[in-house]
């Protein structure tokens, strides 16, 4: 008994005209914003103007934009490094253990981004544990220099993200089934070369979705460059944080969140393009 | 048999999805108390047919009509009709008791008679210990007795049967086609149950309608419909048959069908009642158990002979089946009972007959869309 | 079998993740029942910064906030979340279901600006009225609506719709069917979406940051306590957010697993 698509209408609209009012319009109004000039005590003054983007041309914003793509690169690399034998791993082990160690793995992902990423403040500092654990082996005196830089910044990514790369991969390998188990089953000398021959290219939407799960949550991020990066390093989640709290520049803060939105909507689409979205919806639903 | 009142009629129904047309001006009537077969492959209209009358699909044309009564626009649950599906449809959520009482429930029947009616259903199809468990729980022969204890005890005018048995084993396939036969003896409902599976409706059914895109192709008892199928269609989908086909003719008082190479001999009186004018094509259907077949056709040989090759003798228990390979490249069934002959071997020569009065005579117009 | 080398290999690996991925959540945890409250030297194990964090009347007060928000949002979430999943079902429109994964992927920060922006323009200038609690609520249901779709509509995939016609069959009318067969079935899913909401809401920092207005939640409470001056009570504040969180998740885990089941 499926009813008309007036009863349908009527279900869906409602949520529908809630993003219209909340999502499309607020969205719209900072892409307005970014074509007006700044008052000059904060605020926006209606006039047109392309001052804004021209400004973000400027090699010092280029470098903020250029750092934030830099380290989600980063971060999608050494996710998709550790990600992929992870989820091989899963994906091998008896079925009923395999939602278990899938559990753990997301788990952490729900707890709070800001807490975690404080206690790797309190991890790395000079005389965190990490430091002292590295002193105990020897391998180091006095301490290195582990917080407040790119590498606490692509630390915060993987432990925060890493969960969004493994999950698609995963679902790819589980859909593999026998094959996977056939595979698994022969590697024996040739295990790298089935690995590449076999595994990979099967996996290969998966391993997608996984990377621009990763890479685009972590090129707009906010707080872990701001409490890891100690403001020292910028990205792009700062620098727009900055402008719209601390430089009172709304229609250049405008500006860097459209570029912002332009990049990952470009990514988004070519993920839509190569038509893997059934596999993005699976992860992301498996996720929650 | 005419004097059984009519449950149900269907008036002229026709039902299209888009181009499709799924049912295509079918009229029938359904007798009281009968087991009513809708035979035919997918996509055949049955199912939709049966949606019509449970009341989840409306007509696009025609009337249907039940005790006289016309359902247009009555709703699902206002309609004295039930349906088992062919899922199922337990409610996961409930237990079996709670399923089986929740129609008697939505009467407004009280919770303590409708577990106890609940109780009576589930007795019937003797799953009485069960009463407590969850579907899940439940095997796949178990959930169907639960699926029609819910249908049957509101006690419908018509019990409506979607493929009951197609999701489970063959085994208890064919157990509870005997199954829903004492059942439906026992309450005395009306069955209306769609099927794909010839052997299902003939084994339960009274009578059949079988179906092919849409329209009725013939309505009769499992008997009419084996031994005088009215199209090719019809002989093909209710057991194995083979074909012989040519142009008929009468000569005196014989009648043949003639072929380029071959001429046939008929039943001359069949023929005549077949309604099939000569000079137009037609089929000889003969079963593959009316089918003899010798090393050495002597004087007691059928009339219709012809040679051919054992390709394959197949042990089915109680007979054997015989696939002939012919010269022309076709190849005849033949089914011997197991005590009969059994010293043929693949590859030899053999002569394979059939008399006139073993074949069921159809007109071949329609032949080249039917499937098999 | 896999090489024995190649195995052992990849579980050390997963041990070596799993470590990783809890040690930000373990090391607070320890530090929350530390006497001396310094990452740097173990005190011996107490409970002292929890009663501290018993009798910090702002974080009770800006916790109190905290539920009044993800309340408020989780409320709205399903309100407009689950028809949405029914609408979707029904219409299985490729367009329109891809387009609610849309809330779930813009950066917050993006969010928090466009909020702030649209809530400043509207409300503060328009209107006078100063922002607060229920802005945030407005915004965290923006996202959360999607949420509650989602998991909603995997329910209804693997819902039986048959048991839907079987209910109006056997005499239930389109409403109680509903109530009776349709929601039961559906409530677990909507529980989980609810939870998973409650659970983003709560700890949600960047677009509460920004549409707070004066008001403080719990974390935005936690931001200023590790920006400006780390006391330890941070810590045992901390170990408590991540407790609940990992109960509500593991929750909503248990009940959307329970489809599988059935």
């Amino acid at each position: 008994m499926r009813r008309g698509r007036v009863g349908s209408a009527a279900l869906v609209s409602p949520a529908l005209l809630w993003w219209a009012g909340l999502l499309v319009l607020p969205v719209g109004l900072v892409l307005a914003y970014s074509f007006f000039e700044r008052g000059v005590y904060g605020g926006v003054v209606y006039d047109w103007t392309l001052d804004n983007y021209r400004r973000a041309w400027d090699p010092l914003y280029l470098g903020v934009l250029g750092f934030s793509v830099r380290v989600a690169l980063e971060s999608t690399v050494v996710s998709l490094l550790i990600g992929f034998p992870v989820a091989l791993f899963i994906a091998t082990r008896p079925a009923r253990w395999r939602t278990v160690l899938l559990v753990l793995v997301i788990l952490p992902f729900w707890t709070s981004l800001l807490i975690r990423t404080y206690a790797w403040i309190v991890i790395l500092n000079d005389e965190g544990i990490a430091n002292r654990a590295l002193r105990e082996l020897g391998l180091v005196e006095g301490s290195v220099r582990l917080l407040y830089n790119e590498f606490a910044i692509v630390v915060g990514m993987v432990s925060t993200y890493l969960p969004l790369m493994i999950l698609p991969i995963y679902a790819a390998l589980e859909r593999l089934g026998p094959e996977l188990v056939e595979a698994a089953a022969d590697l024996g000398a040739n295990a790298w070369k089935r690995l590449w021959t076999v595994l990979v290219p099967l996996t290969l939407p998966g391993i997608a979705a996984g990377c621009i799960f990763v890479f685009v949550p972590s090129l707009g991020n906010f707080i872990i460059p701001d409490l890891l990066g100690g403001g020292r390093r910028q990205m792009v989640g700062t620098l727009v944080q900055s402008q719209f709290l601390e430089a009172r520049d709304w229609p250049f803060g405008a500006t860097l969140a459209v570029s912002l939105i332009a990049m990952l909507l470009a990514l988004v689409l070519m993920q839509a393009w190569l038509g893997k979205r059934s596999s993005r919806e699976e992860a992301v639903t498996r996720a929650v | 048999m005419t004097d059984v009142p009519e449950v149900i009629r269907i008036e002229g129904v026709t039902k299209r999805f888009g181009a499709v047309t799924a049912v295509d001006d079918v009229t029938l009537a359904i007798r009281e108390g009968e087991f009513f077969g809708l035979l035919g492959p997918s996509g055949c209209g049955k199912t939709t047919l049966l949606r019509m009358l449970a009341g989840f699909e409306q007509p696009d044309a025609g009337r249907l009509l039940l005790d006289g009564r016309d359902l247009a626009g009555v709703k699902p649950y206002r309609r004295p009709v039930n349906m088992m599906f062919q899922s199922y449809a337990l409610f996961p959520h409930m237990t079996v008791e709670r399923n089986v009482a929740y129609g008697l429930r939505m009467e407004g029947v009280r919770k303590r008679e409708a577990l106890a009616r609940a109780h009576e259903a589930l007795e019937l199809v003797q799953l009485q210990g069960l009463a407590k468990r969850r579907p899940a729980q439940l095997s796949g022969g178990q959930k169907q007795r639960v699926a029609l204890a819910r249908a049957l005890v509101k006690r419908p005018r018509v019990l409506l049967l979607d493929e009951p048995l197609s999701a489970l084993d063959r085994q208890i396939r064919s157990e509870m086609q005997l199954e829903l036969k004492r059942i439906q003896h026992t309450v005395g409902v009306t069955f209306v149950v769609v099927t794909h599976d010839q052997e299902e409706a003939i084994t339960m059914a009274d009578r059949i309608a079988v179906l092919d895109r849409g329209r009725v192709v013939q309505l009769g008892d499992p008997e009419t419909l084996y031994e005088a199928p009215a199209s090719p269609f019809v002989a093909r989908f209710l057991g194995e048959s083979n074909l012989f086909s040519g142009t008929l003719e009468f000569r005196g008082d014989e009648a043949f069908l003639v072929d380029r190479e071959a001429r046939w001999r008929v039943d001359a009186q069949a023929a005549a009642r077949s309604g099939i004018a000569p000079g137009r094509k037609a089929l000889a259907v003969v079963r593959p158990e009316r089918m003899a077949m010798v090393r050495d056709p002597g004087p007691g040989a059928p009339t219709n002979l012809v040679s051919g090759i054992v390709a394959e003798i197949v042990y089915l228990g109680a007979a054997r089946k015989v696939v002939v390979d012919l010269p022309d490249g076709s190849s005849l069934q033949v089914r011997l009972e197991s005590r009969a002959d059994a010293s043929f071997a693949p590859g030899e020569a053999v002569v394979v007959g059939w008399a006139p009065e073993d074949a069921a005579l159809v007109a071949d117009e329609d032949d080249g869309a039917a499937p098999q | 079998m896999r090489s024995r080398g190649g195995e052992l290999s990849l579980g050390a690996l997963f041990v070596g993740t799993l470590a990783f991925l809890y040690l930000p959540i373990a090391v607070l945890v320890g530090l929350s029942f530390n006497e001396s409250g310094l990452p740097t030297a173990w005190g011996g194990f107490s409970t002292r910064w929890y009663g501290e964090l018993v009798r910090d009347e702002e974080i009770k007060d800006a916790a109190l906030a905290t539920l009044v928000v993800a309340l408020g949002a989780t409320t709205l979430s399903v309100l407009l979340g689950t028809p949405l999943a029914f609408g979707l079902d029904r219409l299985r429109s490729r367009t329109l279901d891809g387009l609610v994964f849309v809330p779930m992927i813009i950066p917050d920060i993006v969010y928090a600006i466009a909020f702030l922006s649209a809530f400043n323009l509207v409300f503060t200038q328009k209107l006078g009225q100063q922002l607060g609690l229920w802005s945030v609520v407005l915004a965290h249901a923006t996202f959360g609506i999607a949420f509650v779709a989602i998991v909603v509509a995997t329910r209804l995939a693997h819902f039986d719709h048959s048991t839907v016609e079987a209910s109006l069959d056997l005499g239930a009318s389109e409403l109680r069917t509903f109530l009776e067969v349709t929601l039961p079935q559906i409530a677990p899913g909507v529980i989980a979406g609810a939870l998973i909401v409650f659970t983003l809401s709560v700890d949600e920092f960047v677009i509460a940051f920004f549409t707070a207005g004066i008001e403080v939640t719990l974390p935005i409470k936690i931001y200023s306590m590790v920006r400006f001056g780390v006391t330890p009570v941070v810590n045992a504040l901390a170990a408590v957010v991540l407790g609940v969180s990992i109960v509500l998740v593991l929750a909503a885990m248990r009940l959307r697993g329970r489809e599988e089941a059935a």
